[in-house]
């Protein structure tokens, strides 16, 4: 059995390549498009997953929290799923920016509509749970609206 | 009047169809820009102070949805 030094000897190592070679490279080739196809159907399915658990959120709002007065139960859950739910949207994203051959149309989005609906996520959870004090609130409303 | 244009397209944006969400938070950003133009806010401040409202606003839209259904 050669070692490593003996099989590379500087100079003795040839670059040549025969047909096996070709067929190990394009094998390979196979597998890391196979690999990068995975992730990206990995990707597409965490992302529509997280669609449906937003419209979920949104379904169990209109039930537990417009439709009646939501219970401090209600309220600690919804502000945990929330939380969760936007930071998640905000993980996707990042993803879906690194790759950019992952096209989210593919599942009837686009990318603007995931970042839409990231924003409408944050602009809930500062609606709901912003710590704004009265007064600021008071005196921003009165500045823009004239009261 | 602003504040009411700025309620409709708050409420837009949570309730139309997910391929319309670009489109919608154009709207309202657009709205919150004109409202805080010249003034030291940012959209999220205003968006946050208008927070009751909106749900006030939110619950009677709910309520009349509601009511239609039935």
């Amino acid at each position: 059995m050669p070692t490593a030094t003996e099989k590379f000897i500087p100079g003795e190592f040839d670059f040549a390549v025969d047909e096996r070679d070709w067929g190990a490279v394009q094998m390979l080739l196979a597998e890391i498009e196979h690999d990068l196809s995975e992730r990206r159907r990995a990707l597409l399915h965490r992302l529509a997953v997280w669609q449906v658990a937003v419209s979920v959120l949104r379904r169990a709002e209109t039930r537990l929290m417009v439709l009646r007065e939501p219970s401090r139960r209600d309220l600690d859950y919804h502000r945990a799923i929330l939380s969760y739910l936007l930071g998640v949207g905000r993980l996707l994203l990042l993803e879906l920016k690194k790759h950019a051959k992952i096209d989210p149309s593919a599942i009837g989005v686009s990318f603007e509509d995931v970042s839409a609906i990231v924003d409408d996520l944050a602009y809930s959870e500062r609606e709901r749970y912003g710590d704004m004090k009265q007064e600021f609130r008071d005196r921003l409303l009165e500045d823009v609206f004239g009261g | 009047m602003l504040l009411q244009e700025i309620l409709e397209a708050r409420y837009d944006l949570e309730t139309c169809e997910e391929g319309q969400k670009a489109g919608a938070l154009s709207r309202l950003n657009a709205l919150l820009d004109d409202a805080i133009e010249g003034k030291p806010y940012s959209r999220e401040q205003l968006v946050e102070a208008l927070g009751d409202r909106f749900r006030e606003f939110r619950k009677a839209k709910r309520r009349e949805e509601s009511r239609r259904q039935h």
